[in-house]
This record gives structure tokens, sequence and C-alpha cells, in this order.
């Protein structure tokens, strides 16, 4: 599967990325991202795909952002399996949706639910969006490290970031409420928007995935003020990913 | 409401099995094993494991019988599950013998979607998945770890060339396969989805096809993995999600 020309829409090729790829939406991120990586060199900036790769703790990696939503997220994961890349962090932002998850929080996600359209061009919408349990628990590991709060378990991948934030506005408020209710009793931790097609296109592509997201805020709880809001970085999260890069490297025997 | 039982202590922690014939091979194990009901294909053992009361219960075949014994255990105060089960391979070149723990479960069923849409992933807790694990790997147990698929239709799936839905069956089983799905049950995403919603700890652990003796490691793999379990809760002080992490 893995191809030797320069990919589409990543503009990488075999060789540029190393096998654990941490996958940020905001091409803002990715160079903030690569500020966590020593000898971080840019592979490729085109459209929103921006690529470094570095080393952590001696160990190759990589991120590369994906943009908002499944559609173009899926993209960047088919063309960063193509340049041999296995194995892949989604590292958000996200929505808390359960009143125990605070803004600050981090939710390690080992399912997404498929509330979006991209995963049906791959699997039937009956099959799970399950994360690699491996990658799963080295994110667990990693949070315990960091010693950032976190939760463990399902997140809610939409395709309709307004649809979210403004159903009452759409003319299909009905469904959109009665199915984030759902969501919520079903114990979804929070709403983001790329874990799903992730999760779906990494099992046909028989690599592996898991995410980790901050959650920013949740709208179940009271506003945050602008001095609480200026608290909440995303760095842990970073720290979080890169801890668990560290975790996977020993386990595949790539470092001692 | 079908079980039976008194509103009786059972114990948090429970392992189920489709068929009432297993329940003994379960609670074989057990030390003070009695049995509590047998009504319907729902026979329920209650005993303890290495010091943990633990239930023995059989649900039956298929997702809509297995979403009433999982309420009903439920509303006995059960709150972690784990299903022993048969099941057939899914994959050709791989996986074809030992013990499979369920990541997540093919929603191939409509019970589940009862109770949440069927976007939402059937999913086991992680907590159970490495308690199974762990206990596989003490026992030296063959298992793999990965999705298996829950279907309504048994002979849907050994014999669909008889079904008038023959192409749309070949077709699923074939995206299955491609989703690498290592399983193929018929009660996994029905437990996971129901205790989702009832806030519950589930798991899944199938048998590939395997002899007596794979059965009764597969089970000793579940019991243990149950004691495992206890003894985190023992250790856990404080009533937080118990997949949280530190404050």
């Amino acid at each position: 599967m893995i191809e030797e020309k320069v990919q589409h829409h990543i503009r990488c090729k075999k060789g540029d990325v190393a096998r654990y790829v941490l996958l940020p939406g905001d091409p803002g991120r990715a160079h903030k991202i690569a500020g966590f990586f020593d000898n971080a060199r840019k592979i490729a900036e085109f459209r929103e795909y921006v690529t470094y790769t570095g080393t952590v703790g001696g160990v190759p990696v990589s991120v590369t952002s994906t943009g908002i939503g499944s559609p173009s997220a899926v993209i960047a994961v088919e063309e960063l399996a193509k340049c041999g890349a296995d194995t892949f962090i989604r590292v958000g932002t996200s929505g808390g949706m359960q009143t125990f998850v605070k803004p600050g929080d981090v939710v390690i996600a080992q399912g997404a639910i498929r509330d979006e359209g991209t995963s049906l061009h791959y699997l039937p919408v009956e099959f799970p969006a399950v994360a690699s349990i491996d990658v799963v628990n080295a994110l667990v590991a990693g949070a315990q490290k960091v010693g950032v709060r976190y939760h463990v378990g399902v997140v809610q991948s939409k395709d309709s970031f307004y649809g979210q934030h403004e159903p009452e506005r759409m003319p299909v408020a009905d469904r959109l409420k009665y199915r984030w209710n759902a969501w919520i009793r079903g114990g979804a931790l929070a709403s983001e928007m790329e874990c799903a097609g992730i999760f779906i296109a990494a099992c046909t592509l028989g690599v592996r995935a898991a995410g980790v997201c901050l959650a920013a805020g949740n709208q179940l709880l009271p506003e945050l003020s602008e001095e609480e809001r200026a608290k909440i970085t995303v760095d842990d999260t970073i720290r979080v990913a890169i801890e668990a890069v560290k975790a996977l490297a020993k386990a595949d025997g790539e470092i001692r | 409401m079908h079980i039976h039982c008194e509103p009786e202590k059972l114990g948090r922690y429970a392992v189920i099995a489709g068929d009432p014939g297993r329940v003994p091979l379960v609670s074989q194990f057990f030390d003070a094993a009695r049995e509590v009901t047998w009504e319907h294909a729902y026979r329920v053992h209650v005993g303890t494991f290495g010091g943990v009361r633990v239930v023995a219960a059989s649900h039956g075949i298929g997702a809509p019988s297995t979403a009433i014994l999982v309420e009903e255990l439920a509303s006995l105060g059960v709150d972690t599950i784990i299903r022993t089960g048969t099941a057939g391979p899914v994959q050709t070149g791989c996986c074809r013998s030992g013990l499979v723990i369920a990541s997540g479960a093919v929603r191939d069923e409509r019970t589940s979607v009862s109770y949440l849409p069927m976007e939402f992933p059937a999913l086991p807790s992680l907590l159970v998945v490495n308690a199974l694990v762990q206990s596989a790997r003490g026992l030296g147990a063959e298992y793999h770890v990965g999705v298996v698929q829950s279907k309504d239709s048994f002979y849907g799936e050994i014999e669909p060339y008889r079904q008038p839905t023959a192409p749309v069956l070949a077709q699923r089983w074939k995206a299955w396969q491609m989703g690498g799905a290592l399983a193929s049950e018929m009660e996994c995403a029905t437990l996971f989805i129901v205790g989702a919603t009832l806030g519950l700890r589930t798991g899944g652990i199938v048998d590939l096809m395997g002899d007596p003796a794979q059965m009764e490691t597969m089970i000793l793999v579940a019991l243990n993995a149950l004691k495992i379990v206890a003894g985190q809760d023992e250790g856990a002080s404080t009533g937080r999600h118990p997949e949280s992490g530190p404050v």
C-alpha cells in the first residue's frame, strides 16, 4: 500500500513522515505542536495540510493538520498511510457533554459516534468507530504522567458545528436536540468533529488510531469568565499525546 | 419481571452466556454455588469466586432476550457484566482459533436501536477489556482483541445464499471482514449499548468454535477478570467516574 510518489493533498512522500503522526485540525496548531518536537522541520504546507517531522525523546514523530471535519481528515489519514504512517493520534479540542467533564479536562476517545457522513463511504453505520486499545492505553498512561484530569470513553463526531451550537436555527432542530440528548444519555463525554472518520478509515487501512481532546468548554456548565478561559490551553493535551507516542515506541520496540 | 429473582443481593459482578447449560459450567468454579431461578432461557446461579460475590446467568439466543436479562440484572444491583460466548471466525487469513476479547461490536441487530441511534458505537468498558487481557495473559490463553459482529440471524450468516437478501448479506459480510472484525456472534452489541444507557461496565469474550477445554479457559478468563475489576473497585476510595483520572 505504501507509495513512492508525492501525495496529492498532503504533498508528502514515503520517508517524509514517521510511523507516529499527531493529527490536529487547525494548521496553526501543527506549528504549535512542532514546537514541542526536537529537530522539527517543515515538510509541506498545502491547503489545510501542514506537516512537520521531528523527534520526541529520540522517537521520530510527525504532525499533520487535517482541517475541520471528517472529509478532510480521512484524506490526511489515507495519504499519510501511503507514506508509511501506521499510528495516528487526533489531538483536538471539544465541548464537554457531561457535567463532570470540566473545561480544561482531557478526553481520551475510545470510540466515536458516527454522526457524520464520511465514514459511511467506508463501512456500514453499524460498524463501531473504535480506537486502538493499545493507543488508548498509551494515552491513559500519558495523561497520568502529565498529571492532567482525564476521562476515557465515547466522543460525538458531528458534521455540523453550528448544528450543535445553534440547533434551534436549523429546520431539523427537533431531531438535532433529541439526538444530542440521546448521546448524553448514552454517556458521550465530549463533542468534536473528526474522530469517527479517522477511526473508521483506520480500521479499513489496518492502522492504529485514537484521539485525545481538550474539553475547551461545556455548554451544560456556567459560562467561564474571560480570566478562567485564558487559563485553558491545549498544551497539556499535546503533552499527553507526546507521552503516548513515547510509550508506544517503547512497546513497539522502536526505542529501549 | 422475567428472571424472577427476589430483590436479593446478587452482588455487582456477573458472567453471562447464551446457553442455560453453560451456567453450571461457570458456577462449578464458585464456592457455595446456588441456583436462584430458571425460567425461559434465564437461569441464574450465585456464589463467590476468589472471595468475590458473582452471578452466572443465561440470556438465551439473540439481542431481544439479552436486553431483558441485562436490564433485570441491573435492576437487581449488578453493575459489571462480562459476556462469555461462542462465535465463528470472520477473517480468512488469521484469527481462526482461540478467544476474541471484544474491543467493540458491529450493531448488526435492531434491539439496540430501541436504546440509542445506530451511529453510537457499541463499546465495552476499557477497564473490563484490560482486565480480560490481563486475565487471558495470566492463564496463557490464545487470544485476540478486536471488533465482533453481533447479528440477529444465525442462518443468515451460515447459509446466506438461501436468503432472499443474499447479495446484501454477502456484501455486508465482506465489509465486516475489510473493517477487521474478528468474530461473528449475536449478543455483544446489545450488552454494550444497553449497558451504556444504564451506566454499567461491560465486556465480552468469545470462543472461536473451540473445544470444551477452551470453553473452560474462557470462563476462567472472565471470572478472573471480574476478580481483577473487584480488586480495583476495592482500591478506589471515591465514587467518581471509574475511568477518570486524578483531579
